[in-house]
Formats: structure tokens, sequence, C-alpha cells
């Protein structure tokens, strides 16, 4: 399934001068802990590492304030997480190319209700039934980058 | 250009800019509608003096809200380095006279999601660089602008408006465009737009990536680069057609081909846009258009209004629409 995101390993982005890192949960910090170092030992005179862990939304786009074209970002979490930043990202103009995802902790599914639109996490089995609407889904391997989960329709 | 599209307009203003820079308005010439564009297109013209025939790719500079007529700006070529369409445009076409053009097509759009934009722009790259500038001025999005020229330039009409966001360094007077200082310090989401000749190309993104700039964020536009001064006559052979051609140092491949009366489907005429592919059989193609994929160099492909030929002669093949 073409839809179906692929995590690959982090690398340091070397083209960036400023490397921000963004986590959810202590397997997200771990997961991020060898990027971390090799980041601030390319530190320079002008490069610059930031580390924010868990942080609110509000506290993220402030963050991104401060951020300009120079900048990297490394994201590891659930994938509901670290989904819902990159679309943050997006959202702020930052390229595609300076986003890297990182699949940590929990790797149970978000899915999608395509019947009332409620998504919901840590879904463990191919079927669900639906919080809101209480219809049994079929999670299928089609993935919204938009809503960051897999698509739930009726079994 | 596909013939069947082509549209026939009229000449209704000539205006000198400069010197050596003439700007045509053009209507439909039966007093229809123009096609629609969006900021960076441009159009094909087809024209000629009963001898000789150009197809020359220029720029629309006015602002895409407009449709009762297009505008174009020609700079005049020297005798020396031009195939002499500019010439002509300039000395041959008076208001009222009718010309060919395609409907226009855009290789040099701006990203649409970008938060901010840099225009940079040197000589006669400003041209499609107004048409983005008229557009962001009207829907009120964030801009600069940063424009180098020597003699060419469209000067007057930024001086008659006062804007904090246009910078312009006159060469003639020793002022120069410092790139780094334009591209530090931006905020994020901002693409730059960058038109003019190789070198201003090269340097925006060389300054891009030392500055730690994602080089997707840079978009360009090269002049419809003339044969470079390097350039050596070479002979073309169409087998299908029985056709030996011979290409001059100072024309391309698309050209001698179109004179010699094998039209080829073009749009660009600049290497951007991959329009005018052909399959070269025997021989080898010096590539210079920016289109084309290494693997599909490979398969033989290459672009006829840049490429040109290593060595003396090259045998091509047209690709079947």
């Amino acid at each position: 399934m073409k839809s179906k995101p692929v995590y690959n390993p982090l690398t340091l982005d070397t083209s960036a001068r400023r490397h921000v890192f963004v986590a959810e949960g202590q397997d997200a910090v771990a997961a991020l802990n060898d990027i971390v170092y090799a980041a601030e030992q390319s530190n320079t005179a002008n490069s610059k590492v930031r580390v924010l862990v868990a942080c609110s939304e509000s506290v993220l786009i402030d963050a991104l304030q401060m951020e300009e074209m120079d900048t990297a970002f490394y994201v590891a979490g659930a994938e509901r997480f670290i989904w819902e930043v990159h679309r943050m990202l997006r959202n702020a103009g930052v390229a595609e190319t300076r986003i890297q995802l990182a699949l940590a902790g929990n790797v149970a599914r978000s899915v999608y209700c395509i019947h009332c639109g409620t998504i919901d996490g840590l879904v463990e089995d191919t079927t669900h039934t639906c919080t809101r609407c209480g219809t049994v889904l079929v999670v299928r391997d089609h993935f919204s980058r938009y809503h960051g989960a897999y698509m739930g329709v009726r079994a | 250009m596909n013939e069947k599209q082509a549209l026939a307009v009229r000449v209704v203003d000539i205006k000198t800019i400069s010197p050596c820079v003439k700007q045509f308005t053009l209507a439909d010439a039966h007093g229809a509608a123009l096609p629609a564009f969006s900021s960076g297109s441009h159009i094909c013209v087809t024209f000629g003096d009963g001898q000789r025939a150009w197809r020359n790719a220029y720029s629309l500079i006015g602002d895409p809200g407009g449709l009762e007529c297009y505008q174009i700006a020609v700079r005049k070529g020297n005798k020396e380095h031009s195939r002499g369409g500019s010439i002509y445009l300039h000395e041959a076409i008076n208001t009222g006279d009718q010309l060919q053009i395609s409907p226009p097509a855009n290789f040099f759009p701006l990203a649409r999601h970008a938060r901010k934009h840099i225009l940079i722009a040197g000589g006669i790259g400003i041209t499609p660089i107004l048409s983005h500038l008229a557009y962001l001025r009207r829907v009120n999005a964030s801009y600069e602008l940063h424009y180098a020229f020597r003699d060419d330039a469209f000067v007057d009409a930024f001086r008659q408006r006062e804007d904090n966001h246009i910078h312009l360094y006159d060469a003639t007077a020793g002022q120069r465009l410092d790139l780094t200082q334009a591209l530090d310090r931006q905020p994020l989401g901002t693409h730059v737009y960058v038109c003019g000749p190789h070198s201003l190309i090269t340097a925006t993104r060389t300054a891009a990536a030392e500055l730690g700039w994602p080089l997707d964020h840079i978009h360009s536009e090269e002049f419809a680069p003339l044969p470079s001064e390097d350039s050596q006559p070479f002979t073309v052979v169409i087998p299908s057609y029985g056709l030996t051609v011979n290409v001059a140092a100072e024309q391309s491949l698309l050209s001698a081909l179109e004179d010699a009366g094998v039209l080829i489907a073009s749009s660009c005429r600049a290497g951007r846009c991959g329009t005018c592919r052909i399959h070269v059989v025997e021989g080898s193609a010096e590539h210079r258009d920016q289109f084309l994929t290494e693997e599909e160099r490979g398969m033989g492909l290459m672009l006829a209004c840049v490429s040109r030929a290593c060595g003396e002669s090259l045998t091509v093949e047209l690709l079947t629409p």
C-alpha cells in the first residue's frame, strides 16, 4: 500500500544549520538520543540544537516563530502525535524534505472512522468499534497523512 | 506549439522602456478575451519576415487578473549573438500588426503554500518576476524584490511607487546585490524565485545552501539561453525525412529544424519543459537542459531547444506525439 508510511532511521540533516527535536513520551526521547548527540557534536558557531519534549500545540507554534529557513525538524512519538506535528510544521511552511518522523513507543494505530470522522488512537486490532458512532470498522492499510490515521470502513 | 491552439493577436501598443527594451501590448485579433494565465507564465510568439521565421518565448509581464490584453517585454539582442527575432520585433513590428502566439504555459509558478516570497531578478530576467509582483501585491502577500540591472531597466515603474519591499541595484552606479544578506534570517515557509543569467541562479543557490536553506524552496528560470560562445556548428540527419540539416554555431537545433520545415512541438524553448524532446539514434548529445533525468538521457532522449551535438554530426528521430 503506497500510502502506508515508511519510517526511515533518523539521520542528521547536514544541509541545515539548526536542528529542532520534538518528542512525546520516554520511548520517543530515547529514540532521539543518538541523533541529538550527533547534532550537538556538529555544533558550530552558526548552528543550534533545541529539544522540545511533550509540549503543547501552542508551545510548539511559539517555538516555530523563532525558527528560520535553516532549520531541520525531527519528530518522535506515537503515530498520531508525529503526524499532528507534521501537519503543524507543513502549515508553518516547513519543507517536506526538512521533516523526519520516527515511530516510537506504542505502535498501535490511529483509526479514522470514515462514517463520522472520529479518530480513535491506540487501536491494536484490524477491526475496531468506533467510540462515537458505534460502527464496527475494518482498519484498512490506507493511511491519510492529513488525519495521521488509517481509514476505518464499515465491516 | 500545437498549431491548432495558436491564437492570432494584434499589437495594440508599443512602449519604449529603455534604449534596448520595448514593451508590446497584444490583444486578440478578433476582440475576444485571451486565455487566463497564472503569474510566471510565458507565451511563444511566431513571426517572420517572409524569408526567416522565428518562434521566441516571452514571459507575460502583466497582472494575471487582466485578460483583455497580454504584455511582453523584448530585449533587443545584439547582431552577432542574436538569432535576429528580437531585432525584427524592435525594428519592423508596428502597432496594428498581427502576430501568432501560443496559449500561456507556466514552468515558473509561485509556490501556493509559501508564507513569504522573495523575488530575485537580473537584467531582463525581471519579466516573469513582474507578473509575480503584480499578483502578490494584489493578494496582499508578503514579498521582497531584489532587482539587479544595467541598461535594461524597468526601474521607472518602481520609482513611481514607494515600496520598502523593493530593492534596486544599479550596476552602472556600482551597486551590488548581496545574496547572502538578502537570504539570511528569513522566516520558515519562505520561497525564492530567481530569474536571470546562469551566474545569478548559481550564486543564489550557493548562497542559500551556505545559509542552510532547503534547495527545494529555490525556484529558478534561466533566460532562453542563446547558444553560448563556445558552441560549434554541426550537422543533423533525420533518416525518416531523408533530411540533412546544418545547425550554425549561433543557432539552436530546434530552430534549424524549424527553418528546414520540420515542425517539433515546443513550449519554453529554454530546456525546462521537455516538450521538444527527440531521440538520438547515432552520435552523442551534449545536454544543456534542466529537464531530462540521467536515465532518460541514457535512453537516448535530448531536448532540441538547448542541447547540441558532441562532435560534428548527430542522427535523430522525432517522437511520435
